[in-house]
């Protein structure tokens, strides 16, 4: 009966093997494979890719933006996904539906379309933002145009887009949390801030801790937002792994460099993924 | 250069030159009323710098395929660019190709470097401002008046199985009757590449204002060069698609680099782009 | 804890009923700054999408006067009919249905399976394939387009199938995206429902894949959904794998299309651009206004399931 039980369970699980195996795991090691091929694909250079690309300092400034674009990025789609999971959890069930409706729709539009609607926001000559600080006597920013304006762009258009998913995560965990906990707190006189320190945040720090995880491998990886909006400018002071990947990889016709370029995010991601996890690990343990 | 059919007028010619170009970017920009070349990533942009750079005898890679960018020309191009930046709007450095196209129509700016297609769009959409256009040539630069174009052509694949009749329709859309219909179905945006074929009549046709496309075609000491030049066609399509040109200007202007240090970079990714 | 409960009741009443006074206050200036700060989140997260609508109500002739960028002033449905009526649009929207369809049943065929057999049944390695997968949401598609790009070239040397620029391609690449995630949110729901369930139904007889159908869909019916709406928002809303997959215009899906087909060199048309954008978005967010509930049920299904 268990033998039996274990092959039909196997074959159940086949197809995902197959899938996972075949488009994730297998073209993850062609990959490596790819990045110690020379540019046309003909000879094998070894690592030589990865020193080249080490000399680059192009390479290194797209490490330093991928890192404070998505470290940036989740710290602020967290916190206000945060802040707003706990206003409306504090107004009535019965209008919280409606709230939560209209607070998720960014993250339901696909990024790629409501990107374009960001980027026409902050046209050079047509920004609607730049004609609302024109009536108020301030001078138009160039949006996309400074370094320093395109990156605080891409990382607020990540922001808005990304935060609902936090605060619709936080919000289930926030009513998971139960009433007695906040009752024993406000008789020991606990205040608001107090509450929030040692019952909501200790509640829920699996949850915060998944869901952090979980979008900065997507922020780091991201692509579309970066692509439509600045393409990587001005100077390539915007480029993150994926969209200078395509870059060198795609439109630069150098195959081997751009996989070198991706590969290069595993490490990093590895190791955010095995501090976070296991944190959580040990929490867990704790409780 | 105006009037349209006038006689052509030599002694203009020889004052449109570069720095007479600053000169009148630097007054519109006192008007209110800013020039806009755009030194982002995209054709448009790269087109512009190529035609700076080649005006000025600056190459990034000679012809025989060494690294030539370290020059008194190339200083010469990134010092003349910042003076000029220094007159523009501030994000030049990420137009895009429609970029300096809604600066023209928005009525905002007063020159841009640009093919035919932004007076056709403002003739639609701001009637206003497209009766005020006027195209004529690039600026003449040190060693010579270059003016940015981008060819394209057919081709016939190896293997294809009906070369004859490949060759036959190429043949046909060579003709001058094909030729002139299609630049006219493009309303003039399309440029013939033989000079023996520019002489089209629809240039001088299309109004308002009349005459408004007459000096598009490229004619007199004009030299339509591809950005790039005179690098071999593998390195000269990576430095254009790469837009070093553009990036060089933006790290001496917007970035502050030093020369030294921008001639360092691009020589250092010309030397990435020469990988095999 | 009792103690300081009955020190409470000692002190006379007046304070006592000012201390339940203010709270009542307090409670009503917190609802008050809620409220407050919902306005202000709800403004900065609809703005983009009442744009959207606004622009695409728009002339390209009052788009390019700029009189009043936040309002229209003649509204016009111009360029929605320009849209709906061209096949090249039509085209991208039939490409989007069909690969978001295709992906949505593969995926939950393969989720479902998986998961029923990831949570119920042991076999050799069934722990460590949850494990990993998971773990293959760190292998973002931004690695792996350019080696499947290769593959795929590869393979059409190797078999002369033409599997690039066809949209087709896209069904066979995007359960990748998908499949992990789904997997996830129903082993949570099965993982929830009670052995006494299926070992009852073993008792009256049922094989497996009756139990499955019989017994745990129906319980889990609304993971099940919201796992569905999940798959098909993330088929629908992909950027990356088509733009890099298929480039002629009949096999280019629907945010390809726009991004690339409306942005004609350098003649942009914003008002068609936004309704081309809006009407793209307009599947998932339909779908999200009906079934929004199970929706959020399903993806918070982790938070509070663990």
């Amino acid at each position: 009966m268990l033998r039996r039980r274990s092959t039909l369970g196997f074959f159940m699980a086949l197809p995902l093997i197959v899938v996972l195996g075949a488009l994730v795991v297998y073209p993850a090691g062609y990959s490596l494979y790819l990045s110690t091929l020379n540019k046309s694909m003909q000879r094998f250079v070894g690592v030589s890719n990865f020193t080249f690309l080490f000399t680059r300092d192009t390479f290194w400034m797209v490490v330093r933006q991928s890192v404070i674009f998505a470290v940036t990025a989740v710290f602020f789609k967290a916190v206000i996904g945060f802040c707003v999971a706990h206003f409306v959890h504090n107004t009535p069930t019965r209008g919280q539906r409606k709230w939560r409706g209209m607070l998720l729709v960014p993250w339901v539009i696909p990024p790629a379309m409501s990107t374009l609607a960001w980027l026409w926001l902050f046209d050079p000559s047509y920004s609607a933002f730049n004609w609302l600080l024109q009536r108020f006597g301030i001078e138009a920013i160039p949006w996309l145009g400074d370094p320093y304006w395109a990156r605080f762009a891409v990382i607020l258009v990540n922001v808005w887009f990304g935060a609902p998913f936090f605060m619709i995560m936080y919000l289930a965990a926030l009513k998971s949390v139960p009433e007695q906990l906040y009752e024993a707190a406000a008789i020991d006189g606990a205040n608001w801030w107090q509450k929030l320190w040692y019952v909501t945040l200790p509640m829920m720090r699996g949850i915060i801790a998944v869901t952090v995880l979980f979008s900065l491998i997507v922020t780091f990886a991201n692509f579309d937002i970066v692509r439509v909006l600045t393409a990587g400018g001005p100077i390539d002071q915007t480029h993150v792994f994926a969209t200078w990947a395509f870059k060198v990889g795609i439109e630069g016709n150098d195959i081997p460099l751009g996989a070198c370029v991706s590969l290069f995010m595993l490490p990093i991601l590895g190791a955010a993924a095995v501090v976070i996890l296991r944190d959580v690990g040990r929490r867990g343990a704790e409780a | 250069m105006y009037p349209a059919d006038g006689p052509p007028d030599k002694a203009l010619a020889d004052r449109w030159t570069w720095d007479a170009f600053l000169d009148a970017a630097r007054k519109c920009h006192k008007a209110g009323f800013p020039f806009g070349i755009g030194f982002g990533t995209t054709a448009d942009s790269v087109d512009s710098a190529g035609a700076m750079f080649a005006a000025f005898g600056a190459a990034l890679v000679d012809r025989k395929g060494s690294i030539a960018v370290d020059s008194d020309a190339t200083r010469a191009v990134l010092d003349y660019a910042k003076r000029l930046a220094a007159v523009m709007p501030p994000d030049v450095f990420a137009w895009d190709d429609a970029s300096n196209n809604k600066w023209l129509i928005s009525g905002k700016g007063a020159l841009i470097m640009n093919p035919p297609s932004a007076w056709a769009v403002a003739k639609r959409d701001n009637p206003k401002v497209a009766e005020q256009l006027w195209t004529f040539p690039a600026p003449r630069g040190p060693k010579g008046r270059y003016q940015p174009g981008l060819n394209y052509f057919w081709g016939i694949w190896k293997f294809s199985r009906n070369k004859a009749a490949a060759k036959s329709l190429l043949a046909f859309l060579s003709q001058r009757s094909s030729v002139e219909r299609l630049v006219v179905a493009s309303g003039g945006f399309d440029m013939p590449p033989f000079a023996g074929l520019r002489d089209l009549g629809i240039w001088s046709q299309v109004a308002p204002p009349k005459g408004t496309l007459r000096h598009y075609p490229p004619s007199g000491d004009q030299i339509v060069s591809v950005s790039g030049m005179p690098a071999p066609p593998a390195i000269g399509v990576q430095i254009y698609t790469q837009a070093i040109m553009t990036k060089m200007i933006a790290k001496f202007v917007q970035a502050g680099d030093s020369a030294s240090k921008v001639v360092a970079w691009a020589t250092s990714e010309l030397e990435g782009l020469m990988r095999t | 804890m009792i103690g300081r409960a009955l020190q409470d009741v000692d002190v006379t009443l007046a304070p006592r009923k000012a201390r339940v006074r203010s709270m009542r206050r307090d409670r009503r200036r917190a609802l008050y700054w809620s409220y407050f700060f919902l306005v202000v989140f709800a403004v900065f997260f609809l703005t983009p999408p009442a744009y959207m609508l606004v622009t695409s109500l728009k002339s390209s002739a009052e788009i390019s006067a700029a009189t009043a960028p936040w309002t229209v002033a003649r509204p016009t449905a111009a360029n929605y009919v320009e849209l709906l009526t061209s096949s090249v649009y039509l085209t991208f929207f039939r490409n989007s249905a069909l690969v978001s369809v295709l992906v949505v049943a593969v995926t939950m065929v393969i989720s479902t399976l998986a998961a029923f057999s990831l949570s119920r049944m042991r076999f050799f390695g069934s722990s460590a394939l949850a494990t990993g997968v998971f773990l293959t949401y760190l292998i973002p598609e931004t690695l792996l387009f350019i080696p499947l790009f290769k593959i795929f070239a590869l393979l059409k040397d190797v078999t002369g199938i033409e599997f690039l620029n066809h949209w087709w391609v896209l069904v066979i690449v995007y359960p990748t995206l998908t499949i992990p995630f789904c997997t996830w949110i129903m082993i949570g729901y099965f993982a929830s429902i009670p052995k006494e369930l299926d070992e009852a139904a073993l008792i009256d007889g049922a094989t497996w894949l009756q139990t499955l159908f019989l017994v745990f869909v129906p319980v889990a019916l609304p993971g099940i959904v919201a796992a569905t709406i999940f798959a098909f928002t993330v088929a629908w809303a992909q950027f990356l794998y088509p733009l890099a997959f298929t480039t002629s215009t009949d096999q280019l899906v629907l945010p390809v299309g726009i991004v690339t087909t409306l942005i004609k060199g350098d003649v942009f048309n914003w008002g068609q651009i936004m309704a081309g954008a809006l009407l793209g978005a307009m599947p998932p967010l339909v779908i999200y206004a009906f079934l929004m509930d199970y929706y959020i049920a399903g993806l918070t299904a982790g938070a509070t399931k663990g």
